[in-house]
């Protein structure tokens, strides 16, 4: 390995170095596992079932990474949590046929992506989640999305802003309720793709730009 | 007596500002908590406590530690475990309490495999991939450093923790694919 550092020193422990494995994490059936105080560093960390028999749960309180993957996993909260850099920072899916309920709590994701498709939080095929007093923030991709038409989102207090590639707040290609969010520093403020992604909002603070195929309206 | 109750519930209802929330959409009924709203913020009812609602029974808790010792029963602090890997993949473990630092790719690999805490003890556990203590000491060549792994791994990025971006978020060094690449070029590596 090859080091030259900004300033010349010598690389040392305040370097990390980094290898391709995923960070920690947890993959069982029938289980529920509880974190505290945290901070996984480097690649992804999956929680995840391990077949369809599924009945994964996972908790975590005051703990951040970069790439957090949580697929079939039957009740998943994070409080107090954050994902900083990396690609996605929470990303919810289906596996073995288990979809992720999802709520985060007070959680905040900055500082990640390189491409349209890299969010601070985002939910897939799907998969239900709720975001509480959200901050999501300075990602490349959308500050938060939802992909296909079965996802449900539902987004209480929660402020999106700087979405550097995508320039979009909030997208969806489901169904979402946005309450009382707010949304600043993009292009586009919601955007809903398909002819049914529908996005419920009131008392939204925003550009008040929307694009897309769907639907958004007041509820 | 029982409307005096009432109403006496019903007074200190309308005093509280916070005021539960119906969900929009029954996709939403898995909510364990009542949410509630003051104005444009929400919170779980007070009542809510994350630990609690894993409702994890805890038999046998393993304590991880710097300069610990994986030979070591690791049932108490004087007898702590050194690798976390090692408290999370005992079969009885219930509970694993870790003290506060920096833990490398070969004391962390392998995930959680049963119902279990995890839980930092005296400030923030690091859970990492990074191979620091698998280096040989770098040696300076030209204008860059030169080392070797003790332990044969794919690096996939490094950070500096000293060079941070406007987020306070360590920028990464910028991958090259030669030598001459990296000796011409400051924070970068191969």
């Amino acid at each position: 390995m090859y080091v030259h550092t900004l300033d010349g020193r010598a690389p040392d422990a305040s370097i990390y170095y980094h290898t391709n494995d995923s960070v920690g994490g947890a993959q069982a059936d029938n289980t529920s596992v509880y974190y505290e105080g945290i901070s996984f560093r480097g690649n992804t960390i999956y929680l995840r079932n391990s077949s369809a028999a599924g009945g994964m749960k996972a908790y975590l309180y005051n703990c951040t990474g970069s790439d957090w993957i949580i697929a079939g996993v039957d009740e998943c909260i994070f409080q107090s949590c954050g994902a900083r850099g990396g690609t996605d920072g929470f990303n919810y899916d289906v596996r073995n046929g288990k979809i992720t309920n999802a709520i985060e709590i007070d959680c905040e994701n900055y500082g990640g992506g390189s491409t349209s498709s890299d969010q601070a939080s985002t939910s897939h095929n799907g998969c239900k989640v709720v975001r509480i007093n959200g901050k999501y923030h300075d990602f490349a991709g959308q500050c938060c999305a939802e992909a296909q038409t079965t996802t449900r989102a539902w987004i209480l207090g929660s402020e999106l802003y700087n979405s550097s590639v995508a320039n979009v707040g909030y997208y969806t290609e489901g169904q979402a309720w946005l309450d009382c969010c707010t949304i600043h520093d993009v292009t586009t403020d919601l955007a809903a793709t398909g002819v049914s992604s529908v996005i419920n909002k009131r008392n939204l603070i925003s550009g008040g730009v929307f694009i897309g195929s769907g639907t958004a309206q007041d509820y | 007596m029982c409307n005096r109750r009432a109403f006496m519930m019903l007074m200190a209802n309308q005093g509280d500002p916070w005021q539960a929330v119906t969900a929009p959409d029954a996709a939403f009924a898995f909510v364990p908590f009542v949410i509630q709203q003051n104005g444009r913020t929400f919170r779980p009812a007070t009542t809510f406590n994350l630990r609690t609602h894993a409702n994890i029974t805890v038999a046998k808790t393993y304590y991880v530690k710097k300069g610990g010792n994986d030979g070591a029963a690791g049932t108490s602090w004087a007898t702590a475990l050194e690798k976390p890997a090692t408290a999370w993949l005992k079969a009885d473990a219930d509970r694993v309490i870790i003290e506060a630092g920096r833990y490398y790719r070969s004391e962390c690999t392998g995930l959680v495999p049963r119902t279990m805490e995890v839980i930092a003890y005296g400030g923030v556990v690091e859970i990492t991939n990074d191979v620091y203590n698998n280096l040989n000491v770098f040696s300076l060549v030209d204008s860059h450093y030169s080392t070797t792994l003790t332990t044969a791994r794919t690096l996939s990025f490094l950070k500096d923790y000293t060079n941070l971006n406007a987020l306070g978020l360590p920028n990464s060094l910028i991958k090259k694919t030669s030598i001459a690449a990296v000796d011409a070029t400051a924070n970068s590596w191969w």
